[in-house]
């Protein structure tokens, strides 16, 4: 019995050694998060981009479509919505209900590029990593992963002043982008269009509804699939860039439906650091 | 053979790259298993089964192990070409995840590599693998196990964990003391009350998170204390955890710290058996990565204390352990009534029955007004021994076993079922009532041939409704096995979605080896396995699997 109180003693000190643990006083904010100052950080949250993979035959991507739509509605001013039409479900059929192509040479090159072709429904959550290489996300996980960047600080600020000329239907937009905090990799800046509100046919399960309406569909970028580089080494803090595109809506798109979708993301990680949107008209 | 020698050897030396010298005697041998499990997928969109690309998905393995004297090593090949339905896709991919090598040298034994270990009950430790869940969380580092005299067990462990077919970033430093007063003690050497002890402690280390708005701790500690007592028929145990603030995503980063706390007792003797048991689980989640959900990278295993059923309609709604708070209790009287009493018949009758009922924590705000469990804050204040109102989960089941003669042998099992789908499964939906009665029988025509029939019902006026099982079974001892089984849910409330689900199934073992393969359908559904879950989908076609070991 003797020796059990010194083997105890020193079990508890390889113990305190071997582990370590930070105890965190209140408060538990930062204070060191940047909240004054010209960009005017204390108003700037980080904006969530969730990216549907769908397709207007696939049988389960309504309801992917719901899910996304029910995050956004709990977090408006957090939640941005793009629906990619891409890969095998949205191949258009040549006669019956299935004729219309929503796919664009954007969404084809990025279903492609993130590997998300087998099984559809699938999104991204601003591109954050699911599993090592990979970035997909099942939709029944969507608002579990937005739940833990809600509370994240933005890195960036993008400001978007748009104007657009309805005699020729030209959108003209500018995009200030702020960077706030070091970024020491290189960044993109993305502009794209998404229209609202298109009524064609969509399977669901085993039914084909015909008036199905079709939300944040993806028609085209402004600057490519990639879109134009910010920085050519590194984003310090106070970094300030002002692009301005502008693209021609095609006649098939009702301009007032029409949304544009602007973010930023890192060439390393491939994570989008913010994102905002902006009404067309 | 000579080849995998070969390559054992070639690995042991190049995992480490250490050198030590130790006799390897002749007698030195090599043993594993086999598994492969592959699908043909037909696409049946009626019950939710939809096509499948790739028209066949695997999921296979191959463990050798290689055994001399004190020395052994192993390495594990796994295959998920792809992954089946229902497991994560991230397991696509071929390749040798697991490798190790163990010696033991008088009372030192080290493992460098990957190993599977807990500390007491899991509460703060547990690595571990879980085929069926597609859960594998296999240490990568190195564990030192000491005895410096018997009666005393110390374990130190560092190392990342697997997640996929990648390592955590985070990374896990633990230790382990287990103390049997008895071998330590000479005056408690032949005392009838038999005591062992034991304690944890392991921290995890993640990098901060700059973006993060909180001050987030990078090292988080857990600490565990156990006992073990036992005294002829009676026998006590318990292990209380705690945790440190650890905020994350599942517990929307609150700086609460965890607790858990796990108790059983149990009282034996011929002919009766009585277990009870009651736990309480307060924001244990705990994960090398604070931003994981999901089955992956858990450090802590919370074990339910529900019966874990069987029979297909039994486990239709299982229960499912909530790590962020749950506080329960569990009581089984097994009893045999003997052979020649009136109930007992010739051959006896065992007769058992359980109960167990988990509801939530009672939680309050942690300061005026804050609201509870807003991220950033305390969270909540929880008074220790108090239940909260919310039901999760109650479960009331007999079972009674008897054979008539010879030929005839039968089990009948009734339960009673209340499932909170909205917490468990994590979408809306009512409490679900259900009661489940099965018959399961079995005749014997002689030592080789027997018939088994298992016929289930399940009611509940929630969820899908009402569900019937059959099922028929035909052995040929030791070698065949066929059977057919339908399950049909006639009361679901559409009728459009009263789906049968048959299935056929045979299957030939031959010492070892074993062949089966199976046709029809499954329907989508929860798969636990103590108190943790994975969610499968509908799925139609044909199934093989092979298992071996040598």
């Amino acid at each position: 019995m003797k020796y059990i109180g010194s083997i105890f003693f020193i079990a508890l000190l390889i113990g305190y050694f071997f582990v370590s643990c930070d105890k965190i006083e209140e408060p538990f904010l930062r204070n060191n998060i940047p909240d004054t100052g010209d960009t005017g950080t204390a108003t700037v949250k980080r904006k969530i981009l969730i990216e549907d993979y769908t397709g207007h035959k696939c049988p389960n991507c309504p309801f992917a479509a719901e899910v996304a739509k029910t995050i956004h509605e709990e977090h408006p001013d957090q939640v941005v919505v793009m629906a990619v039409h891409a890969g095998s479900f949205a191949t258009p059929d040549a006669s019956g209900n299935f004729t219309y192509d929503f796919r664009t040479p954007e969404g084809n090159q990025l279903n492609g590029d993130f590997g998300l072709g087998a099984a559809y429904p699938i999104g991204l959550i601003s591109r954050i990593t699911s599993a090592p290489g990979r970035w997909d996300v099942q939709y029944t996980k969507w608002a579990e992963t937005v739940d833990t960047l809600l509370n994240d600080v933005a890195t960036v600020k993008l400001t978007l002043t748009n104007n657009y000329v309805e005699a020729n239907r030209t959108s003209n937009v500018t995009v200030k982008t702020d960077f706030l905090t070091d970024i020491e990799q290189n960044c993109f800046l993305c502009v794209y269009l998404t229209e609202d509100s298109i009524i064609k046919p969509q399977k669901k399960q085993n039914l084909t509804i015909l008036d199905y309406i079709h939300m944040h569909v993806l028609r085209k970028s402004f600057n490519g699939t990639y879109g134009t580089q910010l920085n050519s080494a590194a984003g310090a803090a106070g970094a300030t860039f002002t692009n301005s595109f502008s693209m021609n809506l095609s006649t098939d798109w009702v301009d007032k439906n029409c949304n544009i979708v602007v973010y930023v993301f890192r060439e390393d990680t491939k994570e989008i650091l913010q994102v905002e949107t902006v009404k067309v008209k | 053979m000579k080849k995998t020698l070969l390559l054992l050897t070639f690995f042991t030396l190049a995992i480490g790259g250490f050198v030590f010298s130790q006799e390897l005697n002749s007698n030195g041998n090599i043993h594993g298993n086999f598994s492969f499990e592959g699908q043909y997928y037909i696409t049946d969109s009626a019950i939710n089964a939809y096509e499948v690309k790739e028209k066949i998905l695997s999921n296979s393995f191959l463990n050798l192990i290689y055994t001399n004297g004190n020395f052994t090593s192993g390495i594990r090949y796994e295959a998920y070409l792809g992954p089946m339905k229902g497991y994560d896709d991230a397991y696509a991919g071929n390749g040798l995840p697991y490798r190790f090598a163990t010696y033991k040298k008088d009372e030192l034994e080290v493992t460098v590599g990957n190993f599977y270990d807990q500390f007491g009950n899991g509460l703060i430790f547990r690595s571990y693998e879980e085929k069926t869940l597609g859960i594998d969380n296999a240490m990568d580092g190195i564990r030192v196990k000491f005895t410096p005299v018997n009666g005393i067990t110390l374990k130190g462990i560092v190392g990342n964990q697997r997640i996929y077919w990648a390592k955590s970033a985070g990374v896990l430093r633990g230790i382990d003391g287990e103390f049997a007063l008895n071998d330590l003690c000479s005056r408690m050497k032949d005392s009838k009350t038999k005591i062992i002890l034991g304690g944890s402690a392991i921290s995890k280390y993640q990098k901060d998170k700059p973006t993060s708005k909180y001050k987030l701790p990078v090292n988080v500690a857990a600490f565990a204390g156990r006992f073990d007592i036992s005294r002829g028929r009676f026998a006590l145990q318990g292990e209380y955890a705690y945790k440190i603030n650890d905020p994350s995503a599942l517990n929307n980063y609150i700086f609460k710290p965890g607790e858990a706390l796990f108790l059983s007792g149990s009282y034996s003797q011929k002919g009766l058996g009585v277990i009870v048991a009651a736990k309480r689980i307060d924001n244990m989640n705990f994960r090398t990565d604070r931003d994981m959900i999901g089955n992956p990278l858990t450090i802590s295993y919370l074990p339910s204390i529900t019966k874990q059923h069987t029979y297909s309609l039994a486990a239709l709604y299982p229960y499912s352990t909530q790590p962020n708070g749950e506080m329960g209790f569990f009581g089984q009287v097994e009893y045999m009534f003997k052979k020649g009493s009136k109930l007992g018949g010739k051959y006896g009758t065992d007769a058992s029955v359980n109960f167990s009922r988990i509801n939530n924590i009672k939680k309050e705000s942690p300061g005026a007004g804050i609201a509870m469990d807003s991220a950033g804050t305390m969270g909540y204040k929880s008074e220790f021994f108090a239940f909260g109102d919310e039901l999760y989960f109650q479960d009331f089941n007999l079972e009674v076993t008897h054979k008539f003669n010879k030929h005839w042998k039968a089990i009948f099992s009734y339960l009673n079922l209340i499932y909170n789908i909205s917490i468990i499964e994590n979408h809306e939906g009512p409490l679900i009532y259900a009661n489940v009665g099965i018959a399961d029988v079995t005749y014997k025509f002689n030592e080789k041939n027997a018939v088994r029939v298992e016929l289930q019902n399940l009611m509940s006026k929630q969820d899908k409704g009402d569900w019937f099982t059959g099922l028929v079974e035909y052995t040929i001892a030791p070698k065949w096995f066929f059977s057919v089984m339908d399950q049909y849910n006639y009361g679901n409330e559409d009728f459009e979605k009263r789906f049968h689900y048959y299935m056929a199934a045979l299957g030939y073992t031959k010492g070892s080896n074993r062949i089966a393969l199976q046709y029809g359908r499954q329907r989508e559904g929860i798969v636990c396995v103590g108190g943790i879950c994975r969610a499968v989908p509908a799925s139609n076609g044909f199934q093989i699997s092979i298992t071996s070991s040598f």
